[in-house]
């Protein structure tokens, strides 16, 4: 392998998991509640809080009509600023030097289920990187990436007419996710768009996706000593669920690099989990730092589509109704609602 | 009346096409709410929510209405996590089998697993496109013809080049890179025009758009295909609003073979005569292909 794809693929490791995994130190009040799960918490947190920074620099470029490579140097600037702060709340709450799982006796690494559990997890990885798996959206959406960059401009004409007849739709532009996979090139220093979406999105974000699903499941189970037979479950079912080009077992295993896979896959279970945790908290004050992270959710799940727009969307204001009948905790409808802001101002820019 | 029924019907398609991950969500709702001890109301209610609302092909009449721009409803199913309840529901029965790890831990799970094998449908790796690929998706021979070209266009001095050629392999070309210009999209195919394509391209584009889809499509007349190919040079010819610096054909009969179909006819038709008669320069073949380069002036 010559020096320059390492260095390559280093900087999309670098990008693609360090700088999540640092920016998620911010979060130690949450990360804190969730030692078990550290690893996945940080980078699923570090990676909401940077796509939806993202989104809203896009934003930006996208009504001024400006440069991508300006937005993609202003967006690494600004990301590389969030880590070195996650770093400093990570050593101020000495949480790297002292990970100690106190809640229970479970030990992953002496399950046999989770081992088997994650042996068909890094078995579809495997299988996902010498199998070509994309659908015919990818002309487009990868499309609109080398477009991007050759271009230099962000997200203005379809990505199926290089000619540039055919603006394109507005629920296109508004998305930032095929433009964040063109500065991910850029910051690779030229690695193509198409091996950080086929390649390096399943290696990296195949197992986060279903990190976020264990934290999920481990809310919902009584014993945390079932999370492997769950993981077990949750793996073997995905690979038998092909039963619609569309389900969210198709979009995983195949296609995570596309809006609305990432969005079903990441976007979906992270709400849903925080949304349940926010409720979890009967003080408002508690709860607080979990509105936060629902709030950059529904951001994060506009950048990758709109689906995840109006989606996430309907989880949070179901999620208020149904807990204010069940529970009765009306302050926090109240942060619920605020915490849609965000993304209804997103909703009337996308209208 | 009728928009409402059809969006039933839209409905109860879409409870079909998941087959039998319905019965299994719901066996699984019903297993979480007697064996988890804690929070039957929300449990209730959550499932309740579920087929009354999300699933229920009535509201994918007011769904539609809410919601226009999306066009499709089977996203808002996504919100009910039926495989992430299925598998709480199965952790939770393993656990009431047995409360010890045991063998019988291993032979239950293997049990029901090998029950999912049946009751969840196709192995998501058997889908439509999914073949070994040898780099990122692109098939190799498509890469093959993008290098041929952007070796070209260096020698010329090119920057950014204007092709035409089969719709799919267009398509990668705007994949593999931006310096590819297509000169229409992959698709023109517009369903809310009135004839059909898109009216946000020229007359000319969409005349060899036509053109070119019926040279590609395999129920044509396959007789005239050495016809198609002398229409396809001459009209590009004859457009002069259409850039277009590469054009690419097929070399054999490979694309229509797949498909099933008898052209042995085809195999008189001189592709590279016709081109080269036309003040085309031919820059490389592949296998299945011929790479044209319009010459200027023409």
């Amino acid at each position: 392998m010559k020096m320059n794809t390492l260095l390559q693929y280093g900087l999309a490791f670098f990008w693609m998991c360090i700088i999540p995994l640092l920016t998620g130190g911010i979060f130690t009040k949450v990360l804190a509640k969730n030692r078990r799960f550290l690893l996945v918490s940080a980078i699923s947190c570090g990676l909401v809080l940077n796509y939806a920074v993202y989104q809203v620099v896009a934003m930006v470029f996208v009504l001024t009509d400006g440069s991508f490579r300006l937005l993609t140097w202003i967006y690494a600037g600004i990301s590389v600023t969030m880590a070195v702060v996650g770093v400093f709340f990570f050593k101020k709450q000495k949480m790297i030097v002292e990970n100690k799982v106190t809640e229970s006796s479970y030990r992953w690494y002496k399950d046999p289920f989770f081992i088997m559990g994650a042996v068909l997890v890094v078995t579809q990885v495997v299988i996902i990187l010498v199998m070509a798996t994309p659908d015919k959206d990818d002309a487009f959406y990868t499309g609109l990436s080398s477009m991007c960059i050759a271009n230099d401009y962000v997200l203005k004409y379809s990505a199926y007419d290089g000619a540039m007849q055919m603006p394109i739709e507005t629920r296109y532009i508004m998305a930032a996710l095929p433009v964040y996979q063109a500065s991910l090139s850029l910051l690779c220093k030229g690695l193509h768009t198409l091996i950080i979406c086929h390649n390096l999105y399943p290696l990296f974000y195949m197992p986060l996706a279903y990190g976020i699903y264990c934290m999920l499941g481990e809310k919902f189970l009584e014993k945390k000593e079932d999370l492997g037979k769950f993981l077990l479950f949750f793996a073997f079912l995905h690979m038998f669920g092909n039963y619609y080009v569309f389900s969210p077992e198709n979009f995983l295993i195949t296609r995570i690099w596309q809006g609305k896979a990432l969005f079903v896959t990441v976007g979906l279970p992270f709400v849903w989990y925080y949304v349940n945790r926010a409720w979890d908290e009967e003080n408002i004050k508690k709860a607080l730092p979990y509105w936060g992270l629902v709030a950059l959710g529904l951001i994060a799940s506009a950048f990758m589509g709109e689906t995840g727009l109006y989606l996430n969307f309907i989880v949070v204001a179901v999620a208020a109704l149904a807990n204010l009948i069940v529970k009765k905790r009306w302050k926090n409808c109240i942060m619920a609602a605020v915490s849609l802001l965000p993304e209804i101002i997103l909703m009337a820019l996308f209208l | 009346m009728t928009e409402i029924k059809e969006s039933m019907e839209l409905g109860y398609y879409f409870m079909t096409l998941e087959d039998k991950y319905w019965g299994l969500f719901l066996i699984a709702l019903i297993v979480v709410f007697f064996l988890l001890g804690r929070e039957k109301g929300f449990w209730a209610g959550y499932g309740i929510a579920s087929y009354a609302f999300l699933l229920c092909p009535v509201t994918v009449f007011f769904f539609i209405k809410a919601f226009p721009t999306l066009q499709t409803y089977y996203p808002i199913r996504w919100l009910c996590q039926i495989s992430l309840f299925i598998c709480l529901a199965m952790t939770l029965v393993m656990e009431k089998v047995r409360k010890e790890q045991d063998k019988w831990h291993f032979i239950g799970a293997a049990g029901i697993l090998v029950l999912m094998l049946f009751l969840a449908g196709t192995p998501v790796f058997m889908g439509e496109n999914q073949v070994f690929a040898e780099k990122s998706g692109v098939p190799a021979e498509y890469e093959e013809t993008y290098n041929i070209i952007l070796s070209d266009m260096e020698e010329r001095g090119i920057k950014k080049a204007y092709i035409w050629g089969p719709k799919e392999w267009m398509a990668d070309a705007r994949v593999y890179s931006g310096d590819f210009y297509p000169i229409y999209g992959k698709d023109m195919w517009d369903s809310q025009v009135g004839n059909g394509l898109n009216s946000s391209y020229s007359d000319s584009l969409r005349t060899l758009y036509e053109f070119y889809t019926m040279y590609e499509t395999v129920d044509g007349a396959l007789d005239n295909k050495w016809q198609q190919v002398e229409v396809l040079a001459d009209t590009l010819n004859a457009t002069g609003d259409v850039t277009c610096d590469y054009v690419v054909m097929y070399r054999g009969t490979g694309h229509w073979k797949e498909r099933g179909k008898k052209v042995e006819k085809l195999s008189n038709v001189d592709v590279e005569g016709t081109f080269l008669s036309r003040n085309f320069e031919k820059v490389g073949m592949t296998e299945n292909y011929y790479l044209f380069y319009k010459q200027a002036g023409e």
